[in-house]
């Protein structure tokens, strides 16, 4: 019983270490461009150098989805959306690599990268 | 005899059912804990189905969990987030059953675990097929890490829900027996 538990806990926090390490090892770089893609197919991409500020681009899908995109400073994020959860509008601003910003239910992905990956 | 069971059964699966379906939508209301990372929550509805797979059989538990499910859906949710409940749903399900198949069901918290790691791993993946973009994949460390935690909440939970249960029950048939 004992022994169980502390096998468990080892497994555990063995895979909440990996995980921990592997966030902290993937340091985001500067994004260049982000990515606007529809269903996998990329429908924009927005320049993160600032030549693109103040640009914003509307994805329109099926069934009257609307995706507003937003490029300011340099950093993007999701200016408003129709779904439902609106948790890529609250995801935020990205202007690194490493997460992207995600609407699920529109199937709308904005994927940062920088120069060295293409 | 035999009826009478199954009638008996029924209403405690249905019972099962409402209140994970009531935890489940009362969740939905709670503001994301840390909005950055989409699809964080604590998964509060299974408590139900690690206690049920604890204490009844494999086959109610997953009654239960897909009742739970689609309902919600129907009541909460867009038709997309069935899909991804389901994905979710079912892959933790399969690895909570090989867990609770290993250690037995004193070590409910590990099974939560699982549970919630592989509930986060079954959304990315349904992501991933849905989206078709492999960029998800770089959410899988944070909701690794978000599923270990709300898996060991829910699995302390459900460690409670069966310990209370098992006392209420146990009271119960004593009484039964001496009136």
């Amino acid at each position: 019983m004992r022994k169980k538990f502390i096998i468990l806990s080892a497994i555990t926090a063995g895979i909440a270490l990996i995980c921990i390490s592997a966030i902290l090892t993937a340091r985001p770089q500067d994004g260049d461009m982000a990515y606007i893609y529809q269903d996998g197919v990329e429908v924009a991409r927005l320049a993160l150098d600032g030549s693109d500020d103040g640009k914003i681009i509307t994805v329109s899908g099926e069934n009257d989805a609307e995706n507003v995109v937003e490029v300011i400073d340099g950093k993007v994020h999701m200016l408003s959306s129709t779904c439902k959860d609106k948790i890529c509008v609250n995801s935020g601003w990205r202007d690194s690599t490493g997460t992207p910003i995600v609407c699920m239910p529109n199937k709308i992905v904005i994927d940062v990268k920088g120069d060295s990956d293409e | 005899m035999n009826s009478h069971g199954s009638t008996k059964k029924l209403v405690r699966l249905s019972l099962f059912s409402a209140a994970a379906l009531i935890i489940f939508i009362l969740e939905a209301q709670i503001p994301s804990l840390i909005p950055y990372i989409p699809g964080i929550k604590l998964g509060l509805a299974n408590i139900i189905t690690l206690f049920l797979l604890a204490t009844h059989t494999k086959r109610e538990a997953l009654a239960v969990l897909m009742v739970r499910i689609l309902l919600g859906s129907f009541f909460a949710g867009q038709m997309t987030s069935l899909i991804y409940s389901l994905a979710g749903g079912l892959l933790s399900f399969i690895a909570m059953c090989a867990v609770i198949n290993l250690t037995g069901t004193d070590s409910l918290w590990f099974a939560g675990v699982t549970g919630g790691i592989f509930h986060n791993l079954g959304q990315i993946l349904a992501a991933f097929i849905l989206m078709q973009t492999s960029a998800v994949f770089a959410y899988i460390p944070y909701l690794v890490i978000a599923g270990i935690f709300t898996g060991l909440f829910t699995g302390i939970c459900s460690m409670f829900h069966v310990k209370h249960f098992r006392r209420i029950f146990s009271q119960k048939s004593n009484k039964e027996k001496n009136p």
